[in-house]
């Protein structure tokens, strides 16, 4: 899980551009949206791409996307449990 | 009109009304903006991930609106002008690239031109009148003509006027000027604007 969770924090800075954040800087458990890393909606879509393209799930309930993205934590999780 | 302040950037050089004030050993776009962006310590972590062609436009409004009083005016006093040759021909072929597996979209976000004018606004909390012109050239009058209507019919007391335009890593170029409806020092007229334009 530590493997998938360190990945998800690299692919997450390429894919939104976060260029002034480490991967160590990011907590698992911090919110993604809102006060924690502050990304938006279209982040999020950006995300769904992410998921889709690199682990091959697709979320298209708003609701369950809502939990997967909440933390990277959770993003490993659903991972692990739907591949 | 009166020309406040202006804001070139081309071959890897900065210029405002005084001349040059940044200069990058390296004129590829991303990474001369970038320097500078760093060199300024400007945090607005949204820089990175606009398309090159916002990225331009950011950093000259940044330039442009360094010392200007904001506080001055209400968000609907602020409009902005713009026009360009290529709409944004660079990232709508990066856009269907990508789409061509899964379409990106943060990419599809900047395949309109005046995402521009839209990314100057929400850092400066502008909610004026804003236009978006797509000629061949820069067209002096164009802008005159058309920032003249804006100062007439909407509540604007300055504007953001002028041409940002984005090719590829080596050639762009933003000249951005900062235009007051009154004021009598230096006229915002043909004549001006063409001699700014060669410095």
């Amino acid at each position: 899980m530590d493997e998938l969770i360190q990945e998800l924090k690299e692919k997450i800075i390429a894919q939104l551009n976060l260029e002034d954040i480490e991967p160590d800087e990011i907590d698992a458990t911090q919110p993604l949206f809102g006060d924690g890393l502050g990304l938006d909606s279209i982040d999020a879509l950006e995300l769904i791409v992410l998921m889709e393209r690199d682990y091959n799930i697709k979320i298209s309930d708003a609701a369950e996307g809502r939990k997967v993205f909440s933390t990277v934590k959770t993003m490993a999780e659903y991972i692990k449990a739907n591949s | 009109m009166e020309i406040i302040n202006y804001c070139s950037i081309q071959k890897g050089e900065i210029a405002n009304a005084n001349g040059i004030i940044y200069s990058f050993e390296d004129s590829k776009l991303n990474s001369f903006l970038k320097s500078y962006y760093k060199q300024k310590k400007i945090l607005y972590p949204k820089f990175y991930k606009m398309d090159a062609q916002c990225k331009l436009a950011f950093i000259a409004s940044e330039v442009l609106f360094e010392n200007f009083n904001r506080e001055d005016y209400n968000d609907e006093e602020i409009a902005m002008v713009f026009s360009n040759s290529e709409s944004t021909l660079a990232t709508d072929m990066e856009y269907w690239e990508s789409a061509q597996s899964i379409a990106s979209p943060a990419l599809f976000v900047y395949t309109l031109p005046n995402i521009m004018m839209g990314e100057i606004a929400i850092r400066n909390k502008i909610k004026g009148e804003n236009l978006f012109f797509i000629a061949e050239d820069f067209d002096s009058d164009l802008l005159l003509q058309q920032t003249e209507l804006v100062f007439l019919y909407s509540p604007a007391k300055v504007a953001v006027v002028g041409w940002v335009n984005y090719e590829n890593e080596e050639k762009y170029q933003a000249r951005l000027f900062l235009v007051s409806k009154t004021g009598d020092g230096k006229l915002f007229n043909k004549m001006n604007i063409e001699k700014l334009n060669k410095e």
